[in-house]
């Protein structure tokens, strides 16, 4: 296991702090479960997280801002809703899809089957993506959003096109929904801290002298982009089977802006992820709660109409003050001061007793105030 | 010959908008996610005005200095206080402000699209050579021409104008020889605040509608018309407008009606295709290396 975290300076305070993070989204399941009504929102919890840590895999380690990820997302939700959907329902909701696509699967087998299919897109849109430099590359990614957005909409035997594609099972239990957050947060911690993503971070941080040592720039996005899409495509899955309903506009720049307003407010690491999607989570069921309305002319305004700005305020402030996010490039276990071994303290050699050879002082028994880790491991 | 007239026109619009966009990103790497709020409240503003019965050169002049406001704001609350920043953050925080802007005005003006009636005699036809003519194609495409030659006539001859050259070009030398600065960013906002006013009047004279969205379709559009020319490039921009604007058109005339829903899905995908050949866009400046 620890071979694995290579990239990683303290690979022992990793896994602890992996499981650190897994423990954060079981807790939150378990407490959830008492009510069905925080049973939801653990579901719209953990499908953010998981989308937010698939955004989180290529963003963070490229430091590229993508806006199509929404694209693999419905790649991730059509495909797995396409494929456990009973085959009597098939025949009623997609009755033009070919006779080869498999139904009725569960739910795990469709979303490896959706992860798949998604990476291997990404692949093939991340060829072109990968080589364009990072003001250039966002706008592809929109393009790619554009894009996707058309095909769906017109691959309409195996999407309904425009129209609502229903009859979706519900897959997403609360457990299910823990699972997926899991395994995503872990995916991502992992290879975070793997020496791929020491070498996303070389590159992230200094293009070109990542590539005076030999690395590929292009290369290493390409892989972010495709383990990215990913983890985003088994978010898309887990949607999936929780509104168990789909139509294009589900997917529009809004649900992408959401996910970015988590990636930007969180930080820069997995663990960003998990803490913009607590905040953001938090907010927006606050704002929906509050039962006070304002009126303003002839119309009533309650809170939740107000969320997006209150959620972009947020982003504004977040830039001016900490611009890397809340954690920025920390993760959960960072925020635990180290203990140090063996304290610093000031030792001065008398020339007296030195003879001209210095022997230092032992070190004496100081209560030393820990210092925090520094940001980032790179 | 139809075709010629509506190209003109259509690049007109996309020029004036991505004018701006460049413009603002010229002068600081800032790639301005609400510009498209410009035209939106320039739009409004016209919905006001004409609500007050104001006659349409004043609504117009209006809609102009609503823009300007608007962009004055958002430089002295936004992009000021984050100067400096890495193009991401401004990037970012560019998306921020234009989803509060576009939430106040859903919020508190109201999310269904309010009319705005163009005089008569705009969409009057002419038939001029065997084409038909609308009287707002030839403003649009007069109005815009007007801009363009003041715009460069502004560059070129004035103090102010050169200072806003000067900075585009490179900000610190700019500011070494004692320009100062911040007014000249805050010039540069103010240009393309009108820029997106005058474009906001005749684009909507297309819809006659205005809502919190309006501005984003033409945000998009002199996106990718920048984009295509060069984002640090004004020339480019107008270049990029009409190669756009050409190639929307071409995709009408020669794609088939039942591949019409492709056409958005062509335009980016000829974009991402031109970002990969020449990723600086047509007329960009190279990145240099260091």
């Amino acid at each position: 296991m620890k071979s694995i975290l290579s990239g990683s300076m303290n690979p022992e305070r990793t896994t602890l702090g992996i499981a650190l993070t897994v423990g954060v989204v079981v807790a939150l399941a378990l407490i959830a479960s008492g009510s069905s009504r925080h049973g939801q929102l653990f579901l719209l919890f953990s499908i953010n997280v998981v989308l937010a840590a698939g955004l989180q895999i290529f963003m963070g380690l490229t430091g590229i801002v993508s806006l199509g990820h929404v694209a693999f997302m419905a790649s991730g939700a059509y495909v797995s809703a396409i494929l456990t959907m009973p085959g009597s329902l098939r025949a009623t909701v997609l009755p033009d899809a070919p006779g080869w696509v498999p139904s009725g699967l569960d739910f795990a087998s469709a979303t490896i089957v959706a992860i798949v299919v998604t990476a291997l897109f990404a692949l093939v849109v991340g060829l072109a993506i990968s080589r364009l430099k990072e003001g250039a590359a966002t706008i592809a990614t929109y393009a790619l959003f554009v894009i996707t957005g058309v095909v769906i909409i017109n691959l309409s035997s195996l999407t309904r096109g425009n129209q609502t594609f229903y009859g979706i099972p519900m897959k997403s239990t609360l457990t299910t929904a823990a699972i997926v957050a899991s395994l995503a947060i872990i995916a991502g911690r992992v290879l975070f801290a793997s020496r791929l993503g020491m070498m996303l971070r070389a590159v992230r941080d200094d293009e070109l002298a990542a590539q005076s040592v030999g690395l590929r720039p292009h290369s290493l996005r390409l892989v972010a982009w495709t383990l990215s899409a990913g983890v985003t495509a088994a978010g898309g899955a887990l949607y999936a089977h929780f509104v168990l309903s789909l139509s294009p506009n589900q997917f529009s720049l809004v649900s992408a802006l959401t996910i970015l307003t988590i990636v930007i407010i969180g930080g820069q690491t997995i663990s960003g992820a998990l803490l913009g999607t607590l905040i953001v989570t938090a907010v927006t069921e606050f704002l929906r709660r509050q039962a006070w309305t304002w009126e303003v002319g002839n119309t009533s305004v309650d809170a939740a109409q107000l969320t997006p700005l209150v959620l972009g305020v947020f982003i504004l402030a977040v830039l001016v003050l900490t611009p890397n996010g809340v954690l920025g490039r920390r993760e959960l276990e960072d925020l635990i001061p180290l203990r140090r071994r063996t304290p610093l303290t000031r030792q001065t050699i008398p020339a007296s007793e030195s003879g001209g050879i210095a022997t230092p002082a032992p070190p004496a028994q100081t209560s030393h105030p820990p210092s925090p880790n520094r940001e980032g491991h790179a | 010959m139809q075709d010629f007239v509506n190209w003109l026109a259509l690049g007109s619009i996309y020029a004036l908008v991505a004018l701006g966009i460049a413009l603002i990103y010229s002068i600081g790497r800032i790639v301005n996610f609400a510009h498209g709020e410009l035209l939106t409240v320039a739009g409004y503003t016209i919905w006001w005005a004409l609500g007050r019965e104001l006659s349409w050169p004043v609504t117009g002049a209006m809609a102009v200095l609503g823009a300007i406001l608007l962009a004055c704001l958002m430089y002295a609350l936004v992009f000021r206080p984050l100067r400096g920043a890495p193009p991401v953050t401004l990037l970012i925080a560019s998306i921020a402000l234009s989803i509060i802007l576009q939430t106040l005005l859903t919020v508190f003006v109201g999310a269904q699209p309010k009319p705005i009636t163009y005089p008569g005699w705009v969409r009057e036809v002419m038939i001029f050579a065997g084409t038909r003519v609308a009287w707002i194609d030839v403003i649009t495409v007069i109005t815009t021409g007007v801009c363009l030659l003041l715009l460069i006539a502004f560059l070129r001859r004035t103090v102010l104008g050169v200072a806003v050259r000067a900075a585009a070009e490179d900000y610190v030398v700019t500011r070494l020889m004692g320009v100062r600065a911040g007014r000249t960013v805050l010039v540069t906002f103010a240009l393309a605040g009108v820029l997106a006013g005058v474009a906001s009047v005749l684009y909507l004279a297309s819809t006659g509608l205005v809502h919190p969205q309006t501005g984003f379709t033409p945000l998009v559009k002199g996106f990718i018309a920048a984009v295509l020319g060069g984002l640090g490039s004004l020339g480019g921009a107008v270049l990029g407008a009409f190669l756009l604007a050409g190639i929307e058109i071409a995709i009408l005339i020669f794609l088939p009606p039942d591949l019409r829903t492709w056409s958005t899905a062509i335009v980016f995908g000829i974009l991402v295709a031109v970002l990969l050949w020449r990723p600086s866009g047509l007329l960009g400046r190279r990145e240099r290396l260091a």
